[in-house]
């Protein structure tokens, strides 16, 4: 331990280097200690991995067991359970629409965060690259201080007025402008990232504003056009507050509304509630798996010295 | 090709002037360096030709027609960047092609004018390749060759060659000033390397704080420079100034010892600055008289570079360079004895930093009676003592 303790010691001065010196290099050198101590780092590692996905992954898993327990083991609170059960899966499926309801959600995410991608990445590009509006970053952000509810009455009445109450284009629309701000902020850092030069050289050779923009800038913006369209369909997909006023049946609600039908008068059905949950969740776990690699930004290299 | 012509233009960033009352005209053909320290605004004057930055006053003219109301789009230049600036997304031959898609070319005479700057800058195998897939060196290439392949009016070159190492600079330099001799293009080259500038230009504008402060042939900077800035910045090493008063037939230095003047300076008066280039200025250490007036100094530093080294010495109370050629030098801390020919000596006002002016018959007399011939490496006065 003695060995271990002072190369712990010296690692963690590595970088002061003040009393790295101070070390005999004898007590650290010893074959069994180093192997020893490499041991305990790599059980370190794995323990802290392991709390921090434990940290986000047991509710998930919880929710899992949920689906399997009977409403009695689920008042009981027990993680695992005793009885296995798959009626809350074919139950959850014949009490209401839930793939029509999933179908739904996936749509209207999907739609307006490429509504979102459209108005705001040459919205973005405009005023970060070309400085026009600079006041527009804070005007947008301010709109995401006051709390959402805030404008549940006024949009109301203006989507009646409108006749898109309880329509897919008016949640379309309702959530497309309400991520805008979002995406300007998510995308900013991204134009910020291609050289300016890129543009000026572009314009020389002869390249109007708008032909820089599409032909010069977007495919290097891809990666951040890509991830911002990913949280931002997230974000339309997991929305509870507009999406329970203003999709008033069936016909339009998404699965965020479609969960809470489950409570009922009495008590709340947490089984096939967990399994509606499960499947929510399903979709959009595979839409961030396949577009991960996307993510990373890598068309830059290449165009600098 | 065209005729650039900068009339009394200034710039503003904010509150702060960059560029003040430039005039600077750039004839046809002509390959003119802007050169300065950083931050003198040399970069902000390609900018504004380019047509990247707008002019707060004055006017920018292409064979007399105002340009400054032109976008870049419009003005048909080519500008290399000091970053390149190669669109990473395309390959050499769609960085090639780029702007003369714009230009609404026909594809076959597009692809002729690509093979035809690929050939010519010897970037033919590289086509089809990513510009992230090749060296500094070919970058700096296609970036050329995208300038070149647009036939434009002018050349901007923006400290194209500072990023690259030493070697390949002295071959790409000699490359660019072949290709514009070739293609006879008007071309405006900044760069802080003033090597680079005395080397490549028909003209150099050296530039200070916004302002040109001298514009001439490389040899009128070097030889007879209009101020003791100018003497600082060109020629390397420095020139070497000994602050002084004038006095009898020559200058006193802090420490006494007298600098003589040739005939054309016995003119001026008051405190002055003696400027003397390390390359006319001669170690003189065997015990031999000379018959050139003398400095004493003692060796504070010494630098070989091979067939020559470099002497730092203090000496007259401030610090000299001598350029010596061998490298038989004495040690650190020894007394030397530096010669210098009077007609070399570059003097100075010391309030104003202006040159002062010779006196023309006087000077014309002291060139014809040079004594300062030849190499020293001939002259018996110069050889060390063994």
């Amino acid at each position: 331990m003695t060995a271990i303790g002072i190369a712990g010691v010296d690692r963690f001065t590595a970088k002061a280097g003040t009393r790295r010196q101070a070390h005999a290099p004898s007590l650290v050198a010893t074959p069994g200690a180093a192997a020893g101590w490499l041991l305990l780092r790599r059980a370190i590692r794995l323990l802290s991995i392991g709390l921090y996905a434990g940290f986000f992954l047991l509710p998930i898993a919880f929710l899992v067991t949920l689906t399997f327990k009977t409403r009695d083991e689920v008042l009981l609170g027990q993680f695992l359970t005793s009885k296995p059960t798959l009626e809350n899966w074919w139950r959850a499926f014949q009490f209401i629409n839930l793939t029509g309801f999933i179908g739904h959600s996936l749509a209207i995410a999907c739609v307006s965060a490429a509504v979102t991608l459209i108005v705001a990445t040459p919205a973005t590009y405009a005023v970060a690259r070309l400085r026009h509006g600079e006041f527009v970053g804070s005007f947008a952000l301010s709109s995401f201080i006051p709390p959402p509810v805030v404008a549940l009455l006024p949009l109301f009445f203006l989507m009646r007025w409108l006749g898109l109450l309880n329509t897919f284009a008016g949640m379309i629309v309702v959530y497309a402008f309400m991520n805008a701000p979002v995406a300007y902020w998510l995308l900013r850092g991204f134009v910020k990232k291609i050289p300016a030069a890129l543009d000026e050289a572009a314009w020389i050779d002869g390249a109007g504003f708008a032909k820089t923009f599409f032909v010069i800038n977007l495919p290097l913006l891809a990666p951040g056009v890509v991830a911002t369209g990913l949280i931002c369909l997230i974000l339309s997909y997991n929305e509870f507050l507009f999406a329970s006023l203003f999709a008033q049946d069936d016909s339009v609600r998404g699965l965020t509304v479609a969960i809470s039908l489950f409570q009922g008068d009495r008590f709340v059905n947490f089984g096939q509630m967990a399994v509606a949950s499960i499947a929510g969740i399903l979709p959009i776990y595979l839409i961030a798996f396949v577009f991960q690699n996307r993510l990373v930004g890598g068309l830059v290299a290449g165009s600098e010295k | 090709m065209v005729r650039i012509d900068i009339i009394e233009l200034s710039k503003n960033f904010g509150g702060h002037r960059v560029l003040s009352d430039v005039n600077l005209s750039i004839a046809e053909g002509e390959f003119v360096a802007l050169v300065g320290p950083s931050g003198c605004g040399k970069s902000t004057l390609l900018r504004i030709i380019a047509g990247l930055e707008a002019v707060t006053a004055g006017t920018v003219a292409f064979d007399g027609r105002p340009m400054n109301a032109v976008p870049p789009q419009a003005r048909n230049v080519a500008m290399v960047f000091q970053s390149y600036a190669l669109y990473p997304h395309m390959r050499v031959r769609g960085n090639l092609a780029f702007g003369l898609k714009q230009k609404g070319l026909r594809p076959d005479e597009i692809a002729r004018r690509v093979d035809s700057a690929a050939k010519m800058l010897e970037i033919g195998s590289l086509l089809d390749r990513y510009p992230r897939e090749l060296s500094g060196g070919q970058r700096q290439r296609v970036a050329m060759g995208r300038a070149m392949v647009r036939e434009p009016v002018a050349f901007l070159l923006d400290e194209p060659l500072s990023n690259i190492d030493a070697q390949l600079r002295v071959s790409m330099r000699v490359e660019i000033r072949a290709l514009q001799r070739r293609l006879a293009a008007t071309t405006l080259y900044v760069t802080h390397d003033q090597v680079e500038a005395i080397t490549l230009a028909d003209r150099i504008a050296l530039m200070n704080a916004g302002c040109i402060v001298q514009i001439g042939s490389p040899l009128d900077l070097y030889d007879r420079p209009a101020n003791r800035f100018v003497a600082g910045f060109i020629g390397s090493p420095a020139m070497n100034f000994i602050p002084g008063r004038r006095i009898d037939r020559g200058v006193q230095a802090a420490d006494g010892s007298i600098i003589v003047l040739p005939s054309s300076y016995l003119h001026a008066d008051g405190d002055l600055l003696v400027g003397l280039r390390p390359e006319h200025l001669c170690l003189v250490v065997s015990e031999t008289p000379t018959t050139l007036p003398t400095i004493d100094a003692v060796v504070r530093h010494v630098e070989h570079l091979g067939a020559e080294s470099e002497l730092y010495a203090d000496g007259c109370r401030t610090h000299l360079c001598i350029r010596h050629f061998g490298r038989d030098v004495p040690a650190i801390g020894a007394p030397i004895r530096v010669a210098y020919d009077p007609t070399r000596i570059h003097l100075f006002d010391k309030t104003t930093g202006l040159r002062v002016a010779e006196s023309t018959a006087e000077h014309e007399a002291s060139s014809d009676n040079n004594t300062f011939a030849g190499s020293p490496l001939n002259s018996k006065e110069f050889q060390i003592s063994t």
